[in-house]
């Protein structure tokens, strides 16, 4: 009788598991830097999209933005990862398979041409007929340059995050209905390329006038896609916009945005054909592949940005030259790249450069870094540290693995010189509290090893971090020579001119040592079969990501098989 | 019992409020804030902008005025604003809460079952293939953590059955087979686990009531042996299973962090840990109260079912 039950029990078990089992059965820089007395120079829009219409593209981001103003948030989940799609801008960068994806080549947009006719004057020629999603309360008006002026005006606001990208410019004005003129406070060789990013959107006065604020508005643009569905926390979709001004753009019919925080479920989503493309780390792209061979692997040079090694060079020992060239004999950035990053890197100092032929050549990179250890120990003993000394590394860990094993790896390196280093891992808010946001003022660490986020180009990645007064020189070294090459070269409006400057810059960064980068990533994206023309984002512009006007989806896409 | 849940209502206060001090101190003790996560994310750093955030927000307040200002508000039920959305506090948890409220009931349903069933199994079948088989699952559902067993779940179902949990999340009430889809497999991973020691409590209770007086005597009179086990000893056995049970009730509301997750379900437990992220004070203490309030709501209910379950118990 007992058994009985017991099989009868058992049976209950096994189907419930069963009830379970069902229901998860599968069903930088203008290359055309303006020179000094040119009268124009011209932009170009990409040609039309061509590709199959239709059919949806489905994409990971990584969490909600705290809120929906595009002029008061760098945040890549609202500018490109999002409703941020809704926008454009007067210029944006060139993008394609003939475009070498670190480029930043300024093109027209919303502004069909441009003019310089002095070298602090811009005047840019508006499309015509362009108009705003039919959403009230802009109900489809026209775009006209009013809305240049307005939005450009309300972006520069002192104290935003987007300001830095338009402050530049003293004053907007719009002489007639398409056309504006901006007037820069001084020369500036990188305005263009800063001017064609992605932060830089075109919003409705009428909007900001009824709602005050634009942190809980809606999208509203004269972008390639409309606001559609919105679930927090989940999913966010936006649809083709019908009137858009570049005929046949966008291909696709929607876009739509996941929020996919962990890892697993990122490499499962994509495994099973429920997203589209994403920048997987090297070890998921190997199984993935090895999975389904039909996928497609990109690689590419996407961005500057990288692994930054720094030291607080205001302080003892880091203070003494001798130091910061031994430190980074001591380090070998070949083996960082071998092995943490599985070959996916190269060299560089983390500067948005105009042209990827800015920067010197990986041979100088690999001879002025190759490791050395007794050069490392004599440098340190004439520094008076003949036994090396203690020292303290804060880790970024939480921006990844690559950086607490490259933490790991730099520990056991200079230990060969007999530096012995304590790591100390701490989260993303407590390194910027801790290294960015109170470096300049003294900070709370001796070396660091953190991300280096590209900026748009290479005046503001050089003003911030390397000129002396700059808000991200957390080293806080203070070179007056190093300040005037990098005013000057900010001035400079020729570009072969500034190109040797700037490339004096590196060289003499290479000598100093304020800061020992270790290397920039190569980029590896996957994209599914049915996904055709996608191409990196120009610059690792994601923030405007207008790829996504050009990008289409075959028949053997499950959107279109639905 | 009216006199009871009186005091043990009054006793809740204080009880609440030692966790608003603790949790306000130990996030705040934490360094960085959530003006440092808005700028960490973008990778942009702008000092005028962050003195501006903080100065709106109320952090460049001392500590304890900042305290004030949120206790103040408890007191009129204003569980204050996100620090990150700008959203109220409690709106963003009830907006979350039925998908938590979702996997925990079906979590606790799938481990009340399987625990009490292989419990009672393995009781009355002391010693034998299927008592060590129960046990030796059970261990290994108590050593082994969740998270680990949901990263392989969900690895493995992408790789062998080419599944993965629908995008999106669909409401139970809009779709409950794909809603079921959705929460099924987190609830499937989380009752099971949590079945372990329900499953180890049951066996280890029973059989110490089926040695007692009454159950020889039960059996002497002849009774079924459904009858024995089911009306006279499980009843009996189940007083320290449902305190156990009670606790793990509470412990889902608040342990979802991961499984969400994983899952991608935007439920209390993600919004927990985003909060821990972000730095969001104001929505972590929120979150942390409102688990420490129906922790001690889930314990005065269980302790109140004793009475029902043994009527020599009184309040």
């Amino acid at each position: 009788m007992a058994t009985r039950k017991g099989t009868i029990l058992g049976v209950g078990l096994l189907l419930l598991l069963g009830l379970l089992a069902a229901a998860c059965t599968p069903a930088a820089q203008p290359t055309a830097t303006p020179s000094t007395r040119a009268t124009s120079a011209p932009g170009t829009t990409p040609a039309a999209a061509q590709g199959e219409p239709g059919g949806t593209i489905r994409l990971i981001t990584y969490g909600e933005p705290p809120h929906q103003d595009v002029h008061q948030s760098l945040l890549t989940n609202i500018q490109g990862e999002g409703f941020g799609q809704a926008y454009s801008g007067l210029l944006m960068y060139k993008w394609g398979p003939d475009v070498a994806a670190l480029d930043s080549i300024p093109v027209g947009d919303l502004a069909e041409k441009w003019e310089n006719p002095d070298p602090t004057t811009y005047i840019f020629y508006l499309r015509k007929g362009v108009k705003f999603h039919n959403i009230a309360p802009v109900n489809g008006r026209e775009f006209v340059a009013d809305d240049v002026v307005f939005s450009h005006t309300r972006q520069a606001t002192k104290g935003w995050p987007n300001a830095p990208y338009v402050d530049m410019v003293k004053t907007w004005e719009a002489p007639d209905k398409y056309t504006v003129k901006a007037t820069l406070d001084k020369p500036n060789a990188g305005f263009l390329t800063i001017f064609a990013s992605g932060y830089n959107k075109i919003v409705a006065k009428e909007l900001v006038e009824k709602d005050k604020d634009l942190k809980n508005s809606p999208h509203i643009g004269t972008g390639p896609f409309i606001q559609d569905e919105f679930q927090k926390d989940v999913m966010k979709s936006l649809k083709k916009n019908p009137d858009f001004y570049v005929k046949g753009q966008p291909l696709v019919d929607k876009v739509e945005f996941y929020i996919i925080t962990d890892d697993s479920a990122r490499q499962a989503a994509f495994q099973t054909g429920k997203i589209d493309r994403y920048g997987f780390s090297t070890p998921i792209v190997k199984a993935l592949t090895a999975a389904n061979p039909k996928l497609v692997k990109k690689e590419y040079k996407g961005s500057y940005g990288g692994f930054n090694f720094g030291l607080k060079v205001s302080q003892k020992p880091f203070d003494d030259e001798r130091v910061r060239d031994a430190i980074s004999l001591a380090l070998d950035r070949q083996a960082f790249i071998d092995t943490v990053q599985f070959g996916m890197g190269w060299f560089s100092q983390g500067i948005t450069l105009p042209k990827e032929d800015w920067l010197l050549p990986q041979e100088e990179f690999a001879k002025a870094w190759k490791r050395d250890v007794p050069k490392a120990k004599q440098l340190l003993a004439e520094a008076g540290y003949p036994n090396g000394f203690d020292s303290e590394l804060t880790v970024a860990y939480t921006y990844g693995q690559s950086y607490i094993s490259g933490g790991e790896l730099f520990q056991s390196q200079l230990k060969d010189v007999g530096i012995n280093v304590t790591i100390k891992n701490v989260d993303s808010p407590t390194y910027v509290e801790r290294v960015i946001q109170r470096g300049t003022t003294g900070g709370e660490f001796k070396m660091y090893l953190g991300p280096l986020g590209a900026a748009a180009e290479a005046s503001a990645e050089l003003y911030n971090t390397y000129h002396s007064t700059g808000g991200r020189n957390v080293s806080g070294h203070n070179d007056p020579k190093l300040d005037k090459m990098i005013d000057d070269q900010s001035q400079e409006l020729n570009a072969e001119k500034r190109k040797a400057m700037i490339m004096e810059i590196e060289r003499y960064l290479l000598d100093k040592n304020y800061k020992l980068f270790i290397a920039s990533s190569t980029s590896q994206t996957l994209v599914q079969p049915w996904l055709q023309g996608w191409a990196p984002y120009a610059g690792g512009d994601s923030h405007r990501a207008a790829i996504l006007r050009t990008e289409w989806v075959d028949s053997t896409s499950p959107s279109k098989k639905k | 019992m009216r006199d009871y849940i009186i005091k043990r209502i009054l006793l809740m206060f204080p009880v609440l409020f030692l966790v608003s001090v603790l949790v306000f101190t130990l996030i705040h003790l934490v360094p960085g804030d959530v003006v440092m996560s808005m700028v960490a994310d973008s990778g942009q750093f702008n000092p005028e902008y962050i003195e501006k955030v903080r100065h709106e927000l109320g952090l460049d307040k001392p500590l304890y005025t900042q305290y004030l200002d949120w206790s103040s508000g408890l007191l009129r039920g204003d569980f204050g604003r996100s620090l990150w959305t700008g959203k109220p506090v409690m709106g963003e948890i009830l907006h979350r809460l039925p998908i938590t409220l979702e996997i925990a009931v079906l979590a606790m349903v799938i481990s009340t079952l399987l625990a009490i069933i292989v419990g009672v199994i393995s009781a009355t079948r002391q010693d034998s293939l299927v008592d060590y088989i129960a046990r030796l699952v059970s261990i290994g559902g108590l050593s082994v953590p969740e998270f680990w067993i949901a990263t392989l779940v969900v690895i493995y179902l992408a790789m062998i059955f080419n599944y993965s949990s629908p995008s999106g999340y669909t409401p139970l009430l809009k779709d409950p087979l794909g809603n079921l889809q959705q929460i099924g497999i987190p609830a499937a991973i989380m009752g099971i686990r949590m079945s372990a020691g329900v499953m180890r409590m049951t066996r280890s209770t029973l059989l110490e009531v089926l040695r007692q007086d009454y159950i020889r005597t039960a059996w002497a009179k002849g009774l079924r042996e459904s009858a024995v086990i089911y009306r006279h000893a499980l009843k009996n056995a189940l007083i320290p299973v449902i305190t156990i049970m009670g606790t793990q009730f509470g412990h889902l509301l608040g342990g979802t962090v991961i499984i969400e997750s994983i899952f991608m379900l935007p439920g209390v437990g993600r919004l927990m840990l985003e909060s821990i992220q972000q730095r969001d004070y104001t929505q972590l203490q929120g979150n942390v109260l409102f688990i420490s309030m129906a922790f001690l709501v889930i314990n005065l209910l269980v302790d109140l079912s004793y009475a029902w379950l043994d009527p020599r118990i009184r309040y």
